[in-house]
């Protein structure tokens, strides 16, 4: 069935919509991400054009981290206190990946540069999270050291601002949390992505949050930062497109509500190793995208 | 004297009226409503030709600035470096003949009233510059994959004798805005008559009230999609738990 929307000025097969949607949510509840990665690739794909995609995407991610955090929330398993610090960076993050767009977008090479930080991004995750997973199925028992706070990196031991933030016992600077849900909003803005992907690693080898509060707290900050991005898309560049979000989000609800239950019955590690190798195979499809002699290496686009 | 002028007058204005007559046109529908279940429609007219010339049918979009880029492979990676921007550029294009395009009249004619992707004209006569022509080829071809130009001329269908309609076809993501409707009228190559019609691409019901609520009231719309996300991802954990 095919779907007009109103601010793209174009019609989409719905179906496809809800299907990549529906297991991209699916995901987003195994592994308490957003997805975004995967689900912005596909709408620029199916001819979306890629600030549409971005902007509609921030709309969807605020509906399944809601949908995603509940969970966590009753269980207690959400560091209110890191989640604000984490997100008042988010929203600077925001702002300043919005401009990047307009800049980018002027200069012809939106494009590339989302193919470039979808590489360098997906690369360096997906490696480190296998290296990871592997360690952890060759000898599980060194786990626990790893998160211990007294192996932390000295350059970030010494920033200033530090914070107690007793939820998660952890005595460190403010702009740890706050850097990390900065670039997570850089990236929220730019590629239309939760940018859990980065920031789940991020908090768990830099920051040394619990294992058990990573999935809440990121979900947490991510309703915010997502719907932050999403008022700004709306209001500066009205790329907002109400219709494909509502195909998007009840694609992505339905997913995530499946994902979460599927979640209880698989090992975490194994998940993790899946989903490294998802995010190794996003990646060598954008190195081959770019890389590739395309069949049509022009391209236009309506200046006024 | 003054007798002279009137006759002169009155010949141009005969022959005025009879040049009017050469053809006639009329539009199935002056507008295309764009819906949400909006997937493509046909855009038809009629028309009567007074007698046997020849009849071309263009169908022009809002014209628009392109800007066309050419990839280049910098180190091993496929990136946009070249730049050429095209003025005047329909944004979309179709057109229908009742002869083949070469016998129909001369090529500067054919250029000059833009019959046939090749023949139209942007921001500047076509140069000699190889990089221009090769950009303006690209441009047509983009258009064509987007199915936003033709591949060949659609054909005017004779229903009678002198009657005739044509038919475009006008794709689901087809820009919206006036469009402009040029029936020529040759005989033995010259062209006799030519009438415009323009056609109204607009999105009606809902859909329109989206775009413009959107650019009128963008905080309130923004808003409103956090909203609905935010009951969409609360309703649907409600859901889950019965």
């Amino acid at each position: 069935m095919q779907v007009y929307l109103p601010i793209a000025e174009m019609s989409v097969p719905a179906e496809s919509i809800f299907l990549v949607s529906a297991f991209v949510g699916l995901l987003s509840g195994i592994f308490g991400i957003g997805g975004g990665f995967l689900a912005t690739p596909f709408l620029i794909f199916t001819g979306v054009p890629p600030v549409i995609a971005v902007g509609t995407q921030a709309s969807q991610l605020v509906a399944s981290s809601i949908a995603g955090v509940l969970g966590h929330w009753e269980k207690g398993n959400v560091d209110v206190k890191i989640g604000c610090v984490m997100l008042a960076g988010g929203m600077v993050g925001s702002v300043v990946g919005i401009l990047i767009f307009g800049i980018l977008e002027k200069l012809g090479q939106i494009d590339f540069a989302i193919s470039i930080l979808y590489i360098i991004l997906l690369g360096f995750i997906g490696v480190l999270m296998l290296a990871e997973s592997f360690t952890h199925l060759v000898k599980p028992k060194n786990m626990r050291k790893e998160f211990n706070t007294l192996n932390m990196n000295s350059f970030i031991a010494g920033l200033p601002y530090k914070m107690r933030f007793p939820r998660s016992k952890l005595y460190i600077s403010a702009l740890v949390p706050g850097g990390i849900g900065f670039i997570g909003g850089v990236l929220a803005s730019i590629l239309g992505v939760g940018g859990s992907f980065i920031m789940v690693p991020a908090m768990i080898y830099i920051l040394g949050i619990p294992s058990l509060l990573v999935a809440g707290t990121v979900l947490f900050q991510m309703i915010f930062t997502t719907a932050f991005a999403t008022i700004m898309h709306a209001l500066v560049n009205q790329t907002v497109d109400v219709v494909l979000a509502v195909i998007l989000i009840i694609g992505g609800v339905a997913g995530a509500q499946l994902g979460i239950t599927f979640a209880r019955h698989v090992k975490g590690i194994y998940a993790r190793v899946t989903l490294a190798l998802i995010v190794l195979a996003v990646c060598l499809q954008m190195i081959g995208n770019l890389c590739i002699q395309p069949h049509e290496i022009f391209s236009t686009v309506a200046l006024s | 004297m003054r007798k002279l002028f009137l006759i002169v007058i009155l010949l141009f204005a005969g022959a005025q009226a009879a040049r009017a007559e050469n053809v006639t046109v009329e539009l199935v529908s002056d507008h295309v409503d764009i819906t949400t279940g909006f997937n493509g429609t046909t855009l038809g007219l009629f028309g009567v030709r007074a007698n046997r010339g020849d009849i071309a049918v263009i169908v022009r979009g809002p014209l628009r600035t392109m800007s066309v880029r050419r990839k280049e492979s910098v180190m091993g990676a496929w990136i946009n470096r070249s730049f050429e921007t095209f003025k005047a550029v329909p944004s979309y294009y179709n057109y229908a003949l009742s002869r083949p395009l070469e016998e129909l009249t001369t090529a500067e004619k054919l250029a000059e009233h833009g019959i046939g992707p090749e023949n139209l004209r942007f921001n500047k006569p076509d140069t000699t510059d190889k990089r221009r022509i090769e950009f303006r080829e690209a441009l047509l071809r983009n258009k064509r994959m987007q199915g936003l130009y033709p591949a060949e001329p659609g054909a005017i269908k004779f229903i009678g004798p002198n009657f005739f309609r044509a038919d475009f076809y006008i794709p689901a993501n087809v820009p919206v805005g006036e469009y402009e409707i040029q029936t020529l009228y040759f005989s033995n190559g010259i062209l006799r008559d030519s009438k415009t019609n323009t056609v109204r691409v607009a999105q009606v019901g809902g859909s329109a009230r989206i775009n413009d609520f959107a650019h009128n009231n963008s905080l309130v719309y923004g808003l409103m999609c956090v909203l609905l996300a935010v009951f969409a991802g609360w309703f649907s954990n409600r859901v889950r738990r019965g």
